[in-house]
């Protein structure tokens, strides 16, 4: 395609949103593996008036504690698992909140869970109009840090789930199983780019650009001129009953010339990022080093880039309102990242996080009581830590953004961050989950809910989030009744109090 | 489910059947429009529309995007904007996402329409211009396009407005290619496309009193009534040369056109959207009380309402609607309707689904799990629902809105659905209405929220489905025993006269002020062409277009 691609679909969207409409709503779902260390997470007191944790410290460092929900003591109740591992079942009800129908014959152990329905990624995508930007493809993205299994695993790699089915061959219960088709991220941040910015022609950047933007509007008026002109023809015709209708069209067409006149977007706005590296990807491959959790170089830094990279691509994509639905994960459920001087004692330790988690002997919560075994926890809540500093640089990085209506990006995009399971022991509850974003949408971002006395089904943080999408539902079990988590009532309770206020 | 009190209670607003005389017959109707002027049988005269400009809905954009650009070139636009006329409102004008008027809502959807096709014409330039990159070319593709998406010819000053758009892109210096994309972006975003006029012809502009539709306007109203589309080219050619002015000539395009799979699958689709058929996939039912209820079983449910409408609209008597025992159902149904499956010798399609005959007690769309489980909401209101709806869309009664008074409890302790609607029927100021529609719902009461026969209530009381009908005009109401005596007493020549208003009220987009005396000129109307017992739908339809009122307005 030619430049002409970028421009008219800005153009379209520009005029979308000016038509009354504002900011279009976003999607960015987050995860980070291996659950969290509860006694590291857990703020003290509830509501507005917590007392922020270790773990949590970093997004209360970066400015973004009105811009954040915390969420803690959640579960997967309701929900069949069917064989599947602890991290591998966990990221797949995660982010399709549906019964695991079985696991997949894949070479290796038999936990490798399959999807029972689509994500809710792709569930908002389909039922919120507004999620898909007018004629752009593609209509979503997903993206991963680091995608080694140790199992040939698929879910614990992927947060993204097709409605389309296929058969797959099955571990449990054996024969073929029917999956719902699993949506692979792209590894490499320089494909990602390419796939949403080909052929696009940033806006602002030449002056042959603003030349061809100049003549598309003033050709635009011209029809909408014509449209004015010919509704004065028909009026003349018409019985003075129906001049009422003639008028209101017209009315909509004068306030869209106005729209126009008043360059209700600046294209410029939407610039294009730096070109990520042909030779940055995230990793591959399956192997299994639960004997040996050493690592041998930080990895870390590495992570760290294709995390920029990838969520550069996406931000700038949300910007130029290419995109408004994407997943990025950091890395799989069963993570081989490398970490160094995350174990106390240990600066020089390089140590990989999965395989580190599965040494601790005893619980998480409340703490081992062999000092090795703290070392290990101390080790995970490091890690997560870590993951929250990079995840909170990114967060930022869309609240200072904005998009090409001159409006603040985080504030109309949603930014559910999720992990697989409670802490390394693999237990379903008590599930941390966070949020960010949204507050243009209605999200009461600033506060702090603990369901550990009453655990809440996790379904229900993604009825939250929904309220958000759709802001006139009486209920938002409505628009999303036909879907496969709706099916299975034990699965959910329904929103969350105090989580979403619907905006003026 | 909900169980318990009475949760209804009426006003005195009464019912409005109006003085209705009977249908008699009629010799004309072969030559010029139906004779329907002569009103000495009727006690008022054929209630003529209002002129107007009728927006096209988002469907029928669609189809006239495929119609002018094709489908290849339509279909991923008509997709991305939802264009697809699917909306289940009956007339579709009247879904929440339509509506008579484009305000800013709908002309951001119908000026991207507008704009997506124009993209698409640039892109592909010569493939549907069939021009080099010329200017000279692109006028005339232009101004050939107007004609067509207008569904007329195109005066000189129209002709002139649009060639200026054009001359416009040429003086900016834009390429040819892009000359065509305004050209046909101002052709879309016209008013002459987003609407169809029924002002009658130009010179009748400074007229008053009724006025007959143009050609063009003619063949634009029966097209878009009968296919949800603009109308092909011999329905074009006819306006242009004028053959459209005679009966003979109007039914032979209406028979012409209701052949088309097109054309019955729209009406099918339209008299579903009338029936209320739902996605019945999403409703929800109890599962504790009706654990074999899925998501799976609605979908089949839906099937085979759509299956009963498709064998019996288009062959044999309406009343089939309602009177059919045969049935296209799976194996989760046949378990419902207890019945065996699959019937020896039967073939099952791809999807499961096999043509059987069903028991006696399952005659027509009444009996039908798939109708019963979409107009029962609330089970513990089953009857005055179902019968309000029974009333309403099928006998066609006028009923008067729910005045919102305080509930009244029936005597008793857990009085049962009988009692309660006997109560109703027999009290001020309840009787008024409830007597009007609630032996609807008795006699259907022997089928539970899924459409599953039943002896007793959930109380275990037994029910008794014997009742009297309400009055209609034809006399006092008939005494009728379950869903299949109701069934058999609906399904005589007053459905066919109350599809008919119906449908003559989704054609031209209006409903008759005095109702009762539009239903005595539809009755009048049927009965000149078709022997009792025997209109088709397809004699409802052809009667709705050679009616006075269907091509005929008021200035």
């Amino acid at each position: 395609m030619g430049g002409a691609f970028g421009l008219s679909t800005l153009l379209s969207n520009l005029e979308a949103s000016a038509e009354g409409a504002g900011s279009p709503p976003r999607f960015l779902l987050m995860y980070w593996p291996v659950g969290t260390v509860p006694s590291s997470f857990r703020p003290m007191g509830t509501g507005r008036d917590y007392t922020t944790s270790p773990i949590l410290q970093p997004f209360e460092a970066a400015g973004l504690r009105e811009d954040m929900i915390v969420l803690y003591g959640l579960s997967d109740k309701g929900l069949i698992t069917t064989g599947s591992g602890g991290s591998e079942g966990g990221v797949v009800l995660r982010t399709t909140g549906a019964n695991i129908p079985g696991t997949r014959e894949n070479g290796g152990e038999r936990d490798d869970a399959v999807a029972g329905g689509p994500s809710f990624d792709q569930i908002f995508l389909k039922n919120v109009a507004r999620l898909s930007p007018l004629g752009s493809a593609p209509k979503y993205v997903n993206a991963i840090g680091d995608a080694r299994v140790d199992s040939h695993e698929t879910s614990c790699v992927c947060l993204s789930y097709d409605y389309a089915t296929r058969s797959t061959p099955s571990a449990t219960p054996g024969g073929s199983i029917t999956e719902n088709t699993p949506l692979l991220p792209e590894l490499s941040p320089a494909r990602l780019y390419a796939q949403i910015f080909a052929g696009f022609m940033p806006g602002g950047a030449t002056d042959a650009n603003q030349q061809e933007l100049r003549r598309a509007l003033q050709l635009k008026k011209s029809v909408l001129d014509y449209a004015l002109t010919e509704l004065e023809r028909i009026r003349g015709m018409a019985p003075a009953s129906e001049r009422d209708k003639i008028d209101v069209h017209a009315d909509a067409i004068r306030k869209l010339e106005q729209q126009l006149s008043a360059r209700g977007g600046d294209p410029a706005r939407c610039r294009l990022p730096e070109q990520p590296a042909a030779e940055l990807i995230a990793p591959t491959g399956s192997t299994v080093d639960y004997g040996n959790p050493a690592g041998l170089v930080d990895e870390s830094p590495v992570l760290a880039e294709l995390g920029t990279r990838h969520t550069d691509v996406i931000r700038a994509a949300f910007q130029c309102d290419l995109l408004r639905v994407a997943t990025f994960q950091w890395a799989s459920a069963v993570d081989k990242v490398a970490f160094k001087g995350l174990k106390p004692g240990d600066p020089e330790g390089i140590y990989r996080h999965h395989p580190l988690s599965h040494r601790v002997v005893g619980s998480v919560d409340p703490l081992p009581s062999r000092d090795e075994d703290r070392d290990v926890v101390a080790f995970l809540a490091n890690v997560h830590t870590w993951f929250n500093e990079k995840t909170a640089t990114i967060v930022k990085s869309f609240k200072e953004a904005t998009d090409v209506l001159g409006n603040p990006l985080l504030d109309t995009t949603i930014i559910p961050f999720v992990t697989d399971t409670a802490d390394a022991t693999h237990r379903r509850s008590p599930l941390p989950s966070l949020i960010f974003g949204g507050r243009a949408l209605g999200i009461q971002g600033g506060q702090y809910q603990n369901f550990e006395g009453a655990p809440r089904p996790h379904n229900d943080v993604w009825l939250s989030i929904a309220q958000a999408y759709f802001p006139d539902a009486e209920s938002v079990l409505v628009p999303l009744a036909a879907e496969t988590f709706a099916q299975n009532p034990a699965s959910f309770t329904g929103p969350i109090a105090g989580l979403w206020q619907k905006p003026k | 489910m909900v169980g318990g009190l009475l949760l209804m209670a009426c006003g005195s607003t009464g019912r409005n059947h109006g003085a209705v005389s009977g249908g008699g017959t009629n010799a004309g109707g072969a030559a010029g429009i139906a004779g329907d002027g002569d009103n000495s049988e009727c006690p008022t005269a054929a209630e003529v529309a209002p002129a107007a400009l009728v927006r096209l809905t988002f469907g029928e954009l669609g189809a006239s995007l495929r119609q002018l650009l094709g489908e290849q070139a339509a279909a991923p636009i008509v997709e991305e904007l939802e264009a697809d006329g699917t909306n289940h409102a009956f007339p579709p004008l009247s879904a929440e996402s339509e509506g008579p008027v484009i305000d800013e809502r709908r002309l951001q959807t119908s000026d991207l329409l507008a704009e997506r096709s124009a993209a698409y014409v640039r892109e592909h330039f010569r493939d549907v211009t069939k021009c080099e990159p010329d200017y000279e070319c692109v006028t005339a593709f232009v101004a050939d396009l107007a004609q067509r998406a207008f569904r007329r010819a195109l005066q000189d000053d129209e002709l002139s407005a649009l060639e200026h758009v054009v001359a416009e892109a040429e003086a900016l210096g834009a390429p040819p290619e892009q000359g065509a994309e305004y050209g046909v972006y101002a052709v879309l975003a016209s008013p002459h496309f987003l609407y169809r006029t029924e002002l009658g012809p130009p010179a009748a502009a400074s007229q008053t009193g009724e006025v007959r539709l143009s050609d063009d306007e003619l063949a634009s109203a029966l097209s878009f009534f009968l296919t949800g589309a603009p109308p092909d080219e011999p329905l074009r050619a006819a306006a242009t040369a004028h053959d459209l002015g005679s009966s003979d000539q109007l039914a032979a395009h209406v028979e012409r056109l209701l052949a088309s799979p097109k054309a019955r699958r729209h009406l099918q689709r339209a008299l579903g959207n009338y029936l209320g058929f739902p996605r019945l996939e999403t409703i929800a039912v109890d599962t504790a009380t009706y654990p074999e209820w899925n998501a799976a079983l609605g979908l089949a449910m839906q099937h085979e309402l759509d299956m009963l409408l498709q064998g019996t609209l288009w062959s044999g008597p309406l009343s089939g609607v309602l009177t059919s025992r045969s049935a296209t159902i799976n194996a989760p149904l046949a378990s419902l309707y207890g019945v065996a499956f699959p019937p020896p010798g039967a073939t099952l399609d791809e999807l499961g689904f096999a043509d059987v005959e069903l028991p006696e007690g399952r005659a027509g769309l009444l009996t039908r799990a798939g109708l019963l489980t979409a107009r029962t909401s609330r089970p513990a209101a089953a009857v005055p629902e179902r019968g309000l709806w029974v009333a309403s869309s099928i006998a066609c009664d006028v009923v008067p809105a729910f005045p919102g008074a305080a509930p009244t409890q029936a005597p008793g302790t857990n009085p049962s659905e009988r009692a309660k609607a006997e109560f109703r029927m027999a009290t001020s100021p309840c009787l008024d209405c409830h007597a009007a529609f609630d032996p609807y719902g008795l006699a259907l009461d022997e089928l539970d929220a899924i459409g599953r026969f039943r002896a007793s209530d959930a109380q275990g009381l037994p029910i008794d489905v014997s009742v009297t009908l309400p009055p209609t005009p034809r006399g006092p109401g008939t005494r009728v025993s379950g869903s299949r005596g109701l069934s058999t007493a609906l399904a005589d020549d007053f459905f066919a006269t109350c599809m008919t208003q119906r449908f003559l009220e989704y054609a031209r987009l209006y409903t008759a002020q005095d109702a009762a005396g539009e239903r005595c000129q539809v009755r009048r109307l049927l009965a000149a062409s078709n022997k009792p017992g025997e209109v088709s739908f397809s004699d409802v339809l052809t009667s709705v277009v050679l009616s006075h009122a269907f091509a005929t307005r008021r200035r």
